[in-house]
């Protein structure tokens, strides 16, 4: 590692937050934009730290909607994250409501009548909702009902479902929910699309890490001029899918947690003044990812600064 | 015409649907169309407003002619719109050119405000639908079947007739029932009573006399918001007097039927709605102002 003769100067370490189209983005919004395409229902899971987030926020920026001072409004994709601890469909019916912007309050009876005509009015093609492993049975009822109404005369709209979960294990969300035998997950289940209605999205391979580590030495190389990231690759790959960080043996890789060993590893580098990384600072890092983890800090007279991510 | 996209901080500040106002467009009829257009009960942008800033209110009998800052501000925000596009849905800019260096407020048109509108039997019978209303307030048919437009002109005294469309301002609908600008539980621009839409009142054309009082009334109306100071009003005011001096009418009826009062005192501060009166009923028209002004030193 080429270390520079004086950091004095140098200005502080800037991270870059722009979103990067992985593999695993490409694959996640490749389903995301089928479900808008063809108005289907899917439940999409991935576990934690995938970036399923970042890709919606993403799509969702990309779909092309806009409010114009003439009147008119297009929200072609309605993403919303699921209400966390409330159980009333009203708490679904204000987040979907809040994605529209300011709206004045109205009684519930006819916030649920004035969703479909705004759903109608903007144009909205796909609802996708993050987090659906925290939505209930009330909430799912909703969908079914606005989407129904959508779907009657006179809108006559089809719309897209895509519940997007996080998961873990083998278990598939919502789909013992939808297997119910009452007749409102009967009719639930006949909604879902016929190919692809439950899916799980990848973390990423070794070979999909090397070329994610290639974006990071190009988007880091103005500050690291070295910087070689590639030939870490495969130690990078086998630290990430140790099963602490890996625990559904899964042997994929997350992009939560291929960040942060770079990101980490880069700034270290960057403040020591060096060009390039070194063995030792990613192995200091991923020690710190993987053995000492859960390692309680005791605070006493200055802060000690840490940083990963 | 803007166009907002998703990632603007605004997006999630304005309402779904976001309108600029017409040209000429009254601050009123902008916020009904903003009902309309993101379906909501008649009203529903005012009282988002009254509730959004500290203003106490307007009373019942408010025309909403200066509307204050606040609202402005906060309408801006929720339209995406500028704060000076929605200053020119209100005759604000005009009657502080005219009446400088007042500030300037809707008795500036109007006169000193004359009583509540709401008669206490028409209260009882509706409740509280008939939230905000306007002495006489009238529409003019065209202009809402072409536009669901308000224009600023109908809340200027003495009018009876669209300027632009020439037919009648209607002040009730066919049920007999007077028209109210915010009414709850009702869709905007609609009758409270019957729910008949202002667009289908009839047409009603005047009578050639009809058709030159209006014509007067207006070109001086026009003369005054387009271009009119405290100058030319105070100059006008002279011609009024020169008038009653040579001609000593006393018994005149002006045009809203008021008696012609002695023009003492603070003449400058007569409302531009009693000036015109005047002005008409004198027979007094710019161009006679125009000359005035010219022959004054």
């Amino acid at each position: 590692m080429t270390e520079l003769g004086s950091n004095a100067t140098r200005p502080p370490f800037v991270l870059h937050r722009r979103f990067l189209e992985t593999p695993f983005e490409r694959r996640f919004q490749g389903l995301l934009r089928q479900a808008w395409e063809e108005r289907s229902w899917h439940v999409i899971a991935a576990v934690p730290g995938s970036g399923k987030s970042l890709g919606i926020a993403d799509f969702f920026h990309q779909s092309g909607a806009y409010k114009d001072t003439t009147g008119i409004t297009r929200l072609p994709i309605l993403a919303i994250r699921a209400p966390k601890n409330a159980t009333r469909e009203q708490a679904l019916g204000m987040v979907l409501s809040a994605a529209f912007g300011v709206i004045p309050s109205m009684p519930w009876a006819q916030r649920r009548i004035w969703l479909v005509h705004i759903l109608a009015s903007t144009g909205v093609e796909c609802i996708i909702i993050d987090d659906a492993q925290d939505l209930h049975l009330s909430h799912l009822a909703l969908l079914k009902e606005l989407t129904d109404n959508l779907a009657a005369p006179p809108y006559e709209r089809r719309v897209g479902l895509c519940l997007v979960t996080a998961h873990s294990g083998n278990v598939m969300p919502l789909k013992e929910t939808f297997a119910r035998p009452d007749v409102l997950w009967k009719q639930f289940r006949h909604r879902m699309a016929l190919i692809n209605p439950y899916c799980v999205v990848s973390g990423h391979t070794e070979e999909e890490v090397r070329r994610i580590l290639l974006t990071f030495e190009e988007l880091y190389r103005s500050q690291l001029p070295d910087l070689q990231l590639q030939r870490w690759t495969k130690t990078i790959f086998s630290w990430l899918i140790n099963p602490i960080l890996d625990p559904d043996g899964t042997k994929r890789v997350t992009m939560d947690h291929l960040s942060r060993l770079v990101t980490a590893t880069l700034r270290r580098a960057y403040e020591r003044g060096a060009t390039d990384i070194d063995a030792t600072t990613l192995q200091a890092v991923a020690e710190l990812m993987i053995l000492r983890r859960d390692e309680i800090v005791y605070i006493d007279g200055s802060l000690p600064i840490q940083e990963v991510g | 015409m803007t166009k907002m996209a998703t990632v603007s901080p605004d997006w999630l500040s304005s309402f779904p649907h976001v309108v600029e106002p017409y040209p000429d467009e009254w601050f009123a009829g902008l916020q009904l169309r903003s009902d309309e257009l993101n379906h909501r009960e008649s009203g529903t942008t005012w009282r988002y407003l009254l509730r959004s800033t500290t203003h106490p209110g307007f009373g019942p009998g408010s025309a909403l002619i200066v509307i204050p800052e606040a609202m402005l501000a906060s309408l801006a925000q929720r339209l995406s719109v500028s704060r000076e596009c929605l200053l020119s849905t209100t005759y604000a800019c005009e009657l502080a050119r005219l009446y400088s260096p007042a500030r300037p407020h809707a008795g500036h048109l109007l006169g000193p405000r004359r009583g509540v509108t709401i008669s206490p039997l028409l209260e009882r019978s509706i409740g509280n639908r008939a939230s905000a209303t306007l002495v006489g307030f009238h529409v003019c048919p065209i202009c809402i079947a072409q536009a669901r437009l308000l224009r600023r002109t109908v809340i200027l005294p003495h009018l009876k007739y669209c300027p632009t469309h020439h037919v009648a301002f209607q002040t009730h609908c066919t049920c007999g029932s007077p028209l109210v600008l915010f009414t709850r539980r009702q869709q905007p621009f609609v009758c409270f009573t019957c729910g008949l839409d202002w667009a289908r009142l009839p047409h009603i054309q005047p009578n050639p006399q009809e058709a030159m009082l209006e014509h007067n009334l207006w070109t001086l109306y026009e003369f005054f918001l387009v271009k009119g100071t405290n100058g030319l009003k105070s100059a006008a005011l002279s011609l009024v007097r020169q008038y009653v001096k040579i001609h000593q009418p006393s018994a005149l009826k002006l045009l809203s039927g008021r008696p012609l009062v002695a023009l003492t005192g603070d003449a400058d501060q007569l409302s531009l709605g009693y000036v015109i009166d005047l002005l008409v009923s004198l027979g007094i028209s710019p161009h006679d102002i125009m000359r005035n002004t010219q022959l004054s030193p």
